[in-house]
Formats: C-alpha cells, sequence, structure tokens
C-alpha cells in the first residue's frame, strides 16, 4: 500500500515538475483564455460607442439643446462638421452616419409641426445600423426629459424594480466565464499532455516495466493534471480576490472553491482520457482548445444566457460547464446560493463519468 | 530556373506526402477552419434585444399602440404574457425584464394625468441591463410621437448608403471565412515547416543543391494544396448552408487565392521561428483570435479606436477582411480601393516569404 503511495506520489512530482518546465503547454493553457478577455475587454470599449457626423444648420435653442445631448450621449463619438465635411467623413469611412439638424428645427418645434432629424447611415453591417436607429431616437427622448415640466409633454414614467442587489459590470461579469474556460482548458491540456507525452517520449515503456500497479499510474496522472489545474486556478482566484473583481463574500467561498474544484477534476478527467487515446501533443490541443470553447459557447459563456437563441438555451441544460458557471456567478457576486444542489448535483455526476471515461481509456491503453 | 521548378515541386509532393500520413492531424487540421466558423456563429447569436415579456393590463387603444411601441424599438424581443407567466419565465432566466402595462394606462393617457409603468429587471449584468433602461424611455418617446403627434413633434428621418441592410451574420460569416484561413493557413504550413526540425530533415534540405526561395516557395505551395480542402470546406458552409451569396464571383476565387498565399507564408515563418509543432499549434490557435478581433471582423477598424485602427492596418488580416467583404458584399470597408487591398496583401506575401527565406537561412547557421 506504501508503495503504491509512493509510486502515485512519485508520478505527481515528476508530472508536475516536467509542466513546470514546459512554457510552451503552459502558453498553450493561458494563450485562449487571455485572448478571449483582450478580446472582451476590446469589444466592451468598443461597444455602442459609433462615430457620427454632426452638421447643425440652426443656431436657435432648442437646436443647441439637442445638438449638447448628442454630443454628450454615450451612444455616439461626435464630431461636429460642415454639410460637405460631414459627406466626405461618410465616404471615407471615417464616420458610420452623420446627424443633420435642420435650418428649421426651432422653428418647427416650437409651431408643433412635424420635425425631422435627419440621419445618414452606412448600413453595411444591422448591428451597428441598429444601434444608430436606437441612438438618434434615445437622444430625442433625453432632449424631450429635458425640457420644463410645463413643456414636458410626456407623463409615462417608468418604475424601475432590479431582481438583484448589485450590477455587474460586463467586463467582471465575463471573468466567470473566462475561468470556467481557463479551468476546462488547463485540466485538458495539462493532463492532457502529461498523459500523451508518455506515448510521445516512449516512457511508457518504463512506466510500464515498473513494479507497480496500473491503477497507481492512473491515479498518479489524475492527480497530477488536478493538481496542476488547481494551482493556475488558486493564481486567478487570488488575483481576483486580491483586485475585488472576484471576490465571494464571507460563506460564499465555500460553493466557489467546491465548484472550482470540481470543475478542475472533471477537465483533468477529461484531459487524462483525451491523451491515452491521443498519444500525441499536436492531437490533444487541437482537440481540446477547440472542444473547451465550444463548451463555453454553449454554455452560454459570452454572454446572459437569455439572450441567445432559444435552442442554444435548450442545449445549455445538457452542457456541465453551465451549471459551473451559473454556481460561480451566484456564488461570487450574488453572494446566492439559487439552484447551488442542482449545479453541484451536476458537476459531481460529470466529475464521475469523466473519471470512469479516464480510467477506462487509460487502462485500456495500458493494456493494449 | 527549371532546375528551382523541379526543387518546388519535389519539395512540395514530400510535405504533401508527409502531411498525409499523418492522417489524424491532417484531418483535425481540414476540419479545425470549419471548427472556427462554428464556434464564431455562436458568438454572433447573442442578441442586442432584450427577451422581455409585456403584461397587458390595460388593452385600450393607447396600451396597444405603447405595446407597438416596444416592438418597434429594435431593442425588445417581446412575448405578451399574463403576470404569472412572466414571473416563472424571469426566474427560468428565459427572459430578462417584465414590463406591466398598468390598468390605468389609458384612463390617465386620456385625462392628461401621469402613468407609472413598472418595468421588474433581471440586472445580472450592467451592459444588458443599460440596454433596458435606455430603451424603455425610448419606446414611451416613440408611442407618444405616434399617439401625440401634435405634442412629440422630433423625430428621426432616416437614410441609408447601402441599398439593403446586411445581417449581422451575413456580415460576419464573411470575416469569420478569413480567420478560418487564417488557422488553416498557420496550422498546415506551420507544422510542414517545423516538422523537418523535428525530424531533423531540415538539415538534409538545407545542405541540397537547392535555393531557399525554391524551397521556401515548395514549402508554401504543398500548405496551399492541404488548404484548398478547408476552404472549400469552410466557403461551402457560408455559401450553400448561410446562404451568403456573393455578389463578385471572380474575385471571391482570386481573393481566397491571394489570401490563402498570405497566410500560409506567415504559417511558414512561423513554424521556422518555433521549430516545434507542439507550439504551432497553440499559437495558431491562440493568435488567430486577437488578430481577427482588432482587424474589422464586426465593421470598419475606423469606427473603433485610432490605436486599434492603426494597429489593424499593420497586418494583413484586415485588408483580407476587406477585400471578402467586397467580394460577398459589394461593400468596402476600409478607406483604401479593393485593388489597393489586393496590391497590399500580395505584398504582405512577398516580404513573409522573403523573411522566412532569411529565417531559414539564419537558422541553418548554428
Amino acid at each position: 500500500m506504501t508503495a503504491e503511495l509512493v509510486a502515485i506520489w512519485a508520478i505527481v512530482r515528476k508530472d508536475v515538475a516536467v509542466w513546470a518546465r514546459q512554457p510552451t503547454a503552459i502558453a498553450a493553457t493561458l494563450l485562449p483564455a487571455i485572448s478571449l478577455m483582450v478580446v472582451l475587454y476590446i469589444g466592451a470599449s468598443a461597444v455602442g460607442r459609433n462615430p457620427v457626423a454632426l452638421v447643425v444648420e440652426d443656431d436657435s435653442t432648442h437646436a443647441q439643446q439637442l445638438a449638447a445631448i448628442l454630443k454628450d450621449s454615450d451612444a455616439f463619438n461626435v464630431t461636429q462638421l460642415s454639410a460637405d465635411q460631414a459627406a466626405v467623413a461618410l465616404q471615407s469611412l471615417q464616420v458610420a452616419g452623420v446627424i443633420t439638424i435642420p435650418p428649421t428645427f426651432d422653428t418647427a418645434f416650437d409651431a408643433r409641426q412635424p420635425d425631422p432629424v435627419k440621419i445618414e447611415i452606412n448600413n453595411l453591417n444591422l448591428d451597428f445600423t441598429n444601434d444608430l436607429r436606437r441612438s438618434l431616437p434615445a437622444a430625442i427622448t433625453d432632449f424631450y426629459s429635458q425640457l420644463p415640466d410645463q413643456v414636458d409633454p410626456i407623463g409615462v414614467q417608468v418604475e424601475e424594480s432590479d431582481l438583484r442587489l448589485q450590477d455587474i459590470s460586463l467586463l467582471q461579469f465575463q471573468l466567470i466565464p473566462n475561468l470556467v474556460l481557463l479551468l476546462t482548458i488547463a485540466g485538458a491540456i495539462n493532463a492532457g499532455l502529461a498523459t500523451a507525452r508518455e506515448w510521445e517520449d516512449q516512457t511508457i515503456k518504463e512506466l510500464l516495466l515498473a513494479p507497480i500497479q496500473r491503477e497507481s499510474v492512473i491515479i498518479g496522472k489524475l492527480l497530477a493534471g488536478w493538481l496542476t489545474t488547481l494551482v493556475i486556478a488558486a493564481v486567478v482566484l487570488a488575483i481576483g480576490a486580491i483586485s475585488g473583481y472576484l471576490r465571494p463574500q464571507g460563506g460564499a467561498w465555500v460553493p466557489t472553491l467546491v465548484t472550482v474544484l470540481l470543475l478542475a477534476l472533471t477537465s483533468a478527467a477529461f484531459g487524462v482520457a483525451i491523451g491515452a487515446m491521443a498519444r500525441r501533443f499536436q492531437r490533444v490541443a487541437a482537440l481540446t482548445i477547440p472542444l473547451s470553447f465550444y463548451l463555453f459557447f454553449l454554455s452560454g459563456g459570452i454572454s446572459v444566457i437569455a439572450f441567445l437563441p432559444e435552442w442554444v438555451q435548450t442545449m445549455a441544460q445538457f452542457v456541465p460547464t453551465y451549471y459551473g458557471m451559473h454556481a460561480l456567478q451566484m456564488a461570487v457576486f450574488y453572494n446566492s446560493s439559487e439552484e447551488l444542489g442542482r449545479d453541484l448535483a451536476v458537476l459531481v455526476a460529470t466529475a464521475g463519468v469523466m473519471l470512469a471515461l479516464a480510467v477506462a481509456s487509460l487502462r485500456r491503453q495500458l493494456t493494449a | 530556373m527549371r532546375h528551382d521548378l523541379r526543387v518546388i515541386r519535389a519539395v512540395a509532393l514530400k510535405d504533401i506526402r508527409s502531411a498525409l500520413t499523418e492522417r489524424l492531424f491532417t484531418i483535425i487540421s481540414i476540419v479545425l477552419p470549419l471548427n472556427f466558423l462554428l464556434l464564431f456563429l455562436l458568438f454572433v447569436l447573442t442578441g442586442g434585444e432584450a427577451p422581455t415579456a409585456v403584461v397587458m393590463d390595460d388593452t385600450g387603444p393607447y396600451g396597444q399602440q405603447f405595446l407597438q411601441a416596444l416592438q418597434t424599438s429594435h431593442s425588445f424581443i417581446i412575448q405578451q404574457t399574463d403576470a404569472a407567466t412572466a414571473q416563472r419565465l424571469m426566474a427560468q432566466g428565459r427572459i430578462v425584464a417584465v414590463i406591466t402595462v398598468p390598468a390605468t394606462f389609458d384612463a390617465a393617457l386620456q385625462s392628461g394625468q401621469s402613468v407609472s409603468v413598472p418595468v421588474a429587471v433581471n440586472n445580472l449584468e450592467l451592459d444588458y441591463t443599460n440596454d433596458i433602461r435606455r430603451a424603455v424611455p425610448l419606446a414611451i418617446t416613440s408611442f407618444y410621437a405616434q399617439a401625440f403627434p401634435d405634442q412629440v413633434v422630433v423625430h428621426a428621418a432616416e437614410i441609408d448608403v447601402q441599398p439593403y441592410d446586411t445581417g449581422y451574420i451575413e456580415y460576419l460569416s464573411v470575416s469569420i471565412v478569413v480567420v478560418s484561413l487564417l488557422v488553416g493557413g498557420l496550422l498546415q504550413a506551420g507544422s510542414n515547416a517545423a516538422r523537418e526540425y523535428e525530424t531533423g530533415t531540415i538539415k538534409e534540405l538545407l545542405l541540397a543543391p537547392a535555393s531557399r526561395w525554391a524551397i521556401e516557395a515548395g514549402k508554401v505551395l504543398a500548405a496551399v494544396a492541404l488548404n484548398v480542402l478547408s476552404a472549400g470546406l469552410v466557403l461551402g458552409v457560408v455559401v450553400l448552408v448561410l446562404q451568403v451569396r456573393p455578389t463578385h464571383w471572380p474575385e471571391l476565387i482570386g481573393f481566397t487565392l491571394l489570401v490563402m498565399l498570405t497566410f500560409v507564408a506567415l504559417g511558414l515563418l512561423l513554424g521556422t521561428l518555433v521549430r516545434s509543432r507542439n507550439a504551432v499549434v497553440p499559437l495558431s490557435l491562440g493568435l488567430a483570435l486577437p488578430v481577427f478581433f482588432i482587424s474589422g471582423a464586426f465593421g470598419p477598424v475606423q469606427w473603433g479606436t485610432p490605436v486599434l485602427a492603426t494597429v489593424a492596418q499593420l497586418q494583413p488580416v484586415y485588408y483580407a477582411i476587406a477585400v471578402f467583404q467586397y467580394a460577398f458584399h459589394g461593400f468596402q470597408t476600409t478607406p483604401f480601393s479593393v485593388a489597393t487591398n489586393a496590391i497590399v496583401l500580395a505584398c504582405f506575401t512577398l516580404v513573409i516569404v522573403s523573411v522566412s527565406a532569411i529565417a531559414l537561412r539564419l537558422r541553418a547557421t548554428p
């Protein structure tokens, strides 16, 4: 029994030491998640601020008020130009649209006559186009809301009630799916690489000839993959807690850590299974990275799940990482145990299935 | 010249045969670009419109007009339900907001009184929540412009530059074709180049009486040939499955070959520099993603931040996306003409192949 524990410990130490000396493997683990985070940061910076040219042909009070609202709007990046300059800017793709406040704006407004504000849109992409289509009416709404009460004709008010205690920013919200993606890729790549390397370096012969049981090799490989994944998770969680972006409050640390442990175990077991089947690092990387991204997207990682099509929402119910993301988001951001039992049950079951798959796959290759 | 052509042919044939001996990896490298297409399509599926339940406690004419204003605001996907169903959908995470038109809505407006519209929001994430916070007042103003045109007179009058709107999927799937070609090129050519170092056959190549140029050209040719399969697969899915029809077929074929050449050359350089297939795979996958995102995949980069726009113009993916958008949709996404974009791409290819040949020579010396 002691000899087997020594063997397991030796395999774990060897795998962890080799992993620590493999910058390529560590880069392969971190790069996709970091890339995605960079992408989301870029996306978040660019969201919703379309460059537009503003042509103001009326110097009167209301026209200037509307112009000021447009300039202050967080939907536009406004440059005030003459009509000719604006046409050139639109033509050369310097701006996505041109808004023109006509010379008759105040006259029509005071006379309560139809008072159109022209918006010319380079509608080459419906996403940008719809943003602009929404943004000018939104500015007009602001314009009316800033009128004195006796002039403002709008008598319908919004009475908002929020389901959650606090708002979470887009970037912060995306950290959880990214953490889950990182755990998935780290577990799969690290354990997959450690397993495949035995065949690639032909050290599998030594392992098979060693006077130890096959089970010790399997347990050692799984533990090593789990440990390396947890090292990465610990670093991310520590940075998140110190920076305040991922800081569960009080008892919420428990479900957070349990979820991370289960996700890391599941992905490490998955990696061992893939590594034993593929036996080559290239194949492991080429299979696990896209597969991890599929799981990420299909579990609603890129968005709030309700914004995804019905079929993706349905499919997400069958993707284990969806439950991991849900458990972590509830614990970390909202200090909530909403559906925690369901989430943990699914993760435990998935870890069990993956462990069985890893054991079966490795046992088959070791005895072949 | 004839000798160089023989070298090119021999190197190309050798690379193709070597790649075909590693069947699983070759299949993966052909299928991976298609994977990128599918993955990014999943990315696109996120809608900008908030799934919202509207509970109509007042079905009077003003209530109906308000509902119509919500539906045409480009901000909501509306489901009209009762209050209990709305609560259930909210609890299940199927909707993110419930707007209730109160029973006194019509009566209050007819008598010139103020009325409050309750809006319950599942404020999971600030960006989407703010969209809802902006969109409801917008719908109220639009409703007033329709219901009380003499009171709300200011409205937007839209003129479109393009003859028709291009959907998000139609636009982005074309950009995704480019990233698929990028991944395919990097993987295939990178692996072909790195294999020479891993198997030690680089010595034979460098000792052979053949010019570096001819060797590089042969490798480029082999990778292009292997890439044709994955490019055809991706283009087939975009054209036949997604029904995104190119407006300029001859240009599409020409630009596909040009872009494949560029990215294969890039892969060749990558493989020559890192000399390990283990590094080529994650680097190809990891680099393709951010490069794709900063290259104007979602719209002209000039509409984003100036720094990113400048960075984007320093690398070929930006020009590749521009020529493909032209071939498919007929419009320009850069300030340059299509011919200029194509010439820049050709220049990139020549420069990258030259750098690869130099790298090969430098790497040959201990």
